[in-house]
């Protein structure tokens, strides 16, 4: 297997915040939020798109999967669901993705000052890094069939192999993710995931996440 | 020749790419590049040799990595790494060139506190162990690399100054905005790392050599030590299942060229730079003319993101963090309510004060552990770089260790026992200090007689390495109204000072009006007069509004100020307005309940003022706040009220309560209704806890907030001490639910009357009866209901 780890950023500010996700992680479902708040609201995206600095790592590697686990190349994965999601694949990228210490940073400052703005800021970075692993999967997957990107912690992956992700990645080096000993990355709007990599000509280039989860009842589920 | 004084005479080259090169040698995916140092020993050595051979002077030892970590057998591992480059180097003796080893240092791959896990002493701590290893060893110095953080570089650079007496080498990792990638500008790194005592600085990995031509004048321009560069040879991709990268050796040699002739003296290369590379590079720079590096001379102080040049431009310090004279930061720092002081801090920020000073003396608190706290704390929130401000040697020696940058330290005077104190922490930290033309015998009473303490100072910091640039002389301001002649001495010593010993000058202002009325009158005509011979620093109250008039006029006057733009910002009211304007200027005809349903903070504040005027306090709490917080906390429970408005509300609460305060008379602080609130230990998500204290607090609860990642043997004593009766904990991740079940079980055991309420991402009602919670709360009003309950039942 090719040894490479490559990176990939974006200039701060390319990459948005999608509106109607933020919202729905602030919890207004299909609702509109008032003008006070979508004043407030305005106020926040203006603040925080100037500070996403969001950076990627990630690698080609191989795959074999034989009944309930995987082997990626660098360590064997015990996991039906991502058995299932990697199923008819013979390779997969893995990559890691991080909007920054400053969204981190600002979410804090608010905390202290306006505990709104911290929880609207903290709603529009969890938008804006999913909005980037949205642009990595459509990057990484240009003349390819994927499947949609599948994250430790999903189904019975277990969380704790973003510690062998991310040292396979070299991410603290690579673009400054780190791991804590109970596993929370940081910085906390960050994402370790696998996208399969299929043979099969007529599986669908699907970046939706959703699709790749069980859970049944989700507030979040598109 | 030792290599510090190699530096100093001639260009010294560093070698090329280690990782990369060890892959091509078959180093596995996931594989540990340092265990290699044991198990092909020859594989490194020669690689070593290969860089030796291509006329390199300094190989970096194969122990970047090297931490414990990582390695439980890191002697070994460290050993080897030495032995490997010294065995390079002694068979590449033949050469006859001045070779040196340099004991490689990278991240540790873990965020230091407050926003990560790991706390700054215990990553010292973790460098330490692996620097001690090397100096005994014997190397010829230490190469710090890689890093991407200023605070973990801070630490590494006193586990090497504290362990070795080995000279050290640091270079950081920029990215395109030219900033580390926790924030740090080039010319911050430069004022910290010169501070700390580093005799080389630079940048290495980041990205091709080309992408650093933004970042390496900059360098260039505020370094006092020689400049180091060891870029990648670009970007990597696949080609044929082979990595190669974007830059070739020729061309790599070539910008390699344009640094060494803007005057980097220190060159060499990173990831992909093999030894052909660096033969190139050195084949085309060893005939340019050596540049020695000068004393660039700044003033300059440093915060986590940027430095501060203390030049020709006036320099605000904001004063207000500060219990003098000043009940409510009294208060907030006997209650440990940093909310109170963080809040003054942003505030003196909008005013526009570049520095903030930090005082947090009271005669019965700890100010040791008061002081770290703050500067940690104002350090999360705040970008601008503080003025630590102690008579306390110790709280002075904790906060300019903990400081992520260069602080200002104030301060010293003549006396020798103060020079004694502060000048070992000066030059062992780095700061720029203000010295106080006071000493055994008092303040001189002439402009002379304070020059000559003032020269003193400086003669006497001479002697432990500090210059005079990292001098700020205050020569004091007396109070006007008992010696008329006084502002006249303090004018003319300014001049003098800074004619005589070439140092800046610094004044806290107000000092000079003492006993006068009106005070700001005179305060800001006397900082004019004082601007104008010659005054640097001025130690004010940002939100006074005639020392902001002064200074703004002053800049406009004095040409500091281009068309006159702030200038013209600051007296038409209209600078930096926000987006987010509230229309009604003073809520005549508004209800203060309306204003806070719809969450309106400062139009809360204006009406509660004014209604207060002519209700009683109890009457506004109840007929207008408690009712507003009753029809939003209502809506949010029907999901006609939403998460951000109900906050909105809950912080325009906040702000007409701080109005309520303000007439009310102060309360005897024994809280009945005490409340602890903290995120279990290993989680350092507060965003879920922070809503919660906001909506408890509005509804007249006590609330202590121990912050994240706390310990269950933490809460659980300061559940006891305190005497609360209910505790609510934290936690976002599946990981961190065990330590929320130990904190219940501990709370159990000692304290089994307290009620327990958890709450949650990952909480379910399932999940909290398993860990023992007397209440699963699925939002913050169901916190602030049970909490409600917990206490009806009590009385």
């Amino acid at each position: 297997m090719s040894f490479l780890v490559q990176t990939v950023n974006s200039p701060p500010g390319s990459i948005k915040s999608d509106i109607a996700e933020t919202l729905r992680y602030l919890g207004y479902g299909k609702h509109a939020p008032d003008t006070d708040t979508a004043a407030l609201i305005d106020e926040c995206i203006k603040e925080f798109n100037p500070v996403i600095s969001p950076r990627c790592c990630y690698i080609r590697v191989p795959v074999v999967i034989s009944s309930d686990s995987v082997e990626l190349g660098f360590g064997e994965i015990k996991s039906r669901s991502l058995c299932k999601n990697l199923g008819g694949c013979d390779e997969a990228w893995v990559f890691a993705a991080t909007i920054g210490i400053e969204a981190d940073r600002m979410i804090a400052r608010y905390g202290k000052t306006s505990p709104s703005k911290s929880v609207i800021v903290d709603a529009l970075a969890s938008s804006a890094i999913e909005c980037w692993c949205d642009e990595i999967n459509r990057m990484l997957c240009i003349d390819l069939k994927c499947r949609p990107r599948f994250s430790p912690g999903y189904g019975d992956f277990d969380i704790g192999h973003q510690k062998s992700l991310m040292s396979l990645l070299d991410t603290a080096v690579k673009i400054g993710l780190t791991l804590t000993d109970s596993m929370l990355m940081l910085p906390t709007k960050s994402v370790t995931a696998v996208i399969g990599i299929s043979k099969n000509e007529d599986m669908q280039n699907d970046c939706d996440i959703c699709l790749s989860c069980d859970k049944k009842s989700c507030m979040y589920k598109k | 020749m030792n290599i510090k004084e190699k530096i100093k005479s001639s260009r010294v080259y560093f070698d090329g790419s280690m990782g990369v090169m060890l892959q091509s040698l078959g180093l596995e995916p996931g594989e540990l590049p340092e265990n290699w140092n044991l198990t092909h020993p020859e594989k490194i050595v020669n690689l070593h040799k290969a860089y030796l051979e291509a006329g390199c002077n300094i190989i970096s030892t194969n122990t970047f990595g090297a931490n414990k970590l990582k390695f439980s057998n890191l002697d070994k591992v460290i050993e080897s790494g030495i032995v490997n480059a010294k065995k390079a180097v002694s068979e590449c003796a033949y050469m006859g060139e001045d070779h040196y080893v340099a004991f490689s240092m990278g991240p540790l791959g873990k965020l230091l506190t407050p926003f990560g896990d790991l706390e700054f002493e215990d990553a010292v701590d973790i460098f330490s162990d692996s620097v001690k290893i090397a100096a005994k060893n014997g190397v010829d110095l230490i190469i710090i690399e890689t890093m991407s953080d200023s605070y973990e570089t801070k630490a590494a650079v006193i586990a090497a100054k504290e362990n070795s007496d080995l000279p050290v080498f640091v270079t950081n990792v920029y990215d395109e905005n030219k900033k580390l990638l926790t924030g740090a500008s080039p010319g911050a790194m430069t004022a910290m790392l010169e501070g700390l005592g580093v005799d080389a600085i630079g940048i290495n990995c980041s990205l091709g050599p080309k992408q650093m031509r933004k970042i390496i004048p900059e360098l260039l321009e505020n370094a006092s030590v020689p400049v180091i560069a060891n870029p990648n040879a670009g970007l990597p991709r696949a080609e044929n299942g082979k990595t190669v990268f974007d830059v070739g050796a020729d061309e790599f040699a070539a910008v390699m060229k344009e640094f060494a002739e803007l005057g980097v003296s220190i060159i060499g290369g990173c990831c992909g730079t093999t030894p052909e590379y660096i033969r190139k590079m050195i084949e085309v720079t060893k005939n340019l003319p050596f540049k020695r590096v000068s004393d660039k001379n700044k003033t300059v102080v440093s915060s986590y993101s940027h430095a501060l040049y203390i030049e020709n431009e006036p320099i605000l310090i904001g004063e207000r963090i500060n219990p003098t004279g000043k009940p409510l930061i009294k208060q907030a720092l006997r209650d440990g309510n940093f909310d109170y002081i963080l809040s003054e801090a942003l505030a003196q920020q909008e005013k526009g004060a570049h520095i903030l000073d930090v005082n947090v003396g009271l005669p019965e608190t700890d100010e040791v552990k008061m002081m770290a706290t703050a500067v940690t704390e104002l350090q999360v929130v705040v970008d601008l770089p503080l003025q630590i401000d102690t008579v306390n040697t110790a709280a002075m020696e904790r906060a300019m260790r903990l400081y992520n940058g260069k602080p200002l330290v104030n301060s010293v005077s003549g006396s020798e026992e103060s020079m004694t104190q502060i000048f070992p922490l000066v030059a062992k930290y780095g700061g720029v200090v203000v010295a106080l033309t006071i000493d055994e015998n008092g303040i001189p009473d002439t402009a002379e007689g304070r020059l000559a303490v003032a020269e003193r100072i400086v003669r006497r910091a001479a002697k432990f390495g500090i210059k005079p640039k990292d001098i700020i002389v205050d020569p004091l301001a007396l109070t006007v109204s008992s010696d008329t002649g006084s502002a006249n001495i303090t004018l003319e010593s300014i001049r003098l000072i800074k004619e005589k010993l070439g140092v800046k000058t610094s004044l806290g202002i107000s000092n000079i009006s003492f006993g006068l009325p009106n005070r700001e009158i005179i305060n800001s005509a006397f900082y004019a007069i004082a601007l104008q011979s010659g005054l640097d620093c001025a130690i004010i109250n940002p939100f006074s509004e005639d020392i902001m008039k002064t200074y703004y006029s002053y800049r406009a006057l004095r040409g500091m100020d281009e068309n006159c733009v702030e200038y013209i910002g600051f007296a038409s009211g209209k600078s930096e307005r926000k987006a987010y304007v509230e229309n009604s200027e003073d809520g005549a005809g508004e209800s203060l309940q309306n204003a806070i349903v719809k969450g309106l903070k400062e139009r809360a504040f204006t009406i509660a003022s004014n209604l207060l005027k002519t209700s009683p306090p109890l009457d506004v709490i109840d007929t207008q706040i408690i009712p507003a917080l009753d029809i939003v906390g209502r809506g949010y429970e029907e999901k006609t009220v939403f998460l951000p408005q109900l906050l909105m509300s809950a912080e325009a609460a906040t702000s007409a309560f701080r109005a309520v305060k303000a007439v009310l008379p102060p309360t005897d602080s024994k809280n009945e209704n005490k409340i602890i609130l903290a995120t279990v230990k290993g989680d350092i998500h507060d965003i879920g806890k922070n809503i919660v204290k906001v909506l408890l607090s509005n509804y007249g609860f006590y609330v202590i907030d121990l912050g994240k990642d706390v310990p269950p043997e933490v809460i659980c004593a300061e559940a006891i001490e305190q005497e609360v009766k209910l505790v609510g904990l934290s936690a976002l991740m599946t990981t961190t639910l065990p330590s929320m079940e130990k904190t219940i079980k501990l709370l159990r055991q000692k304290a089994p009357d307290i009620k327990v309420i958890v709450g949650g991402a990952v909480l379910t009602k399932e999940y909290a009866d398993m860990v023992g919670a007397d209440c699963y709360a699925k939002d913050a009003m169901e916190g602030v209901r049970y909490a409600e309950k917990v206490f009806s039942e009590n009385e």
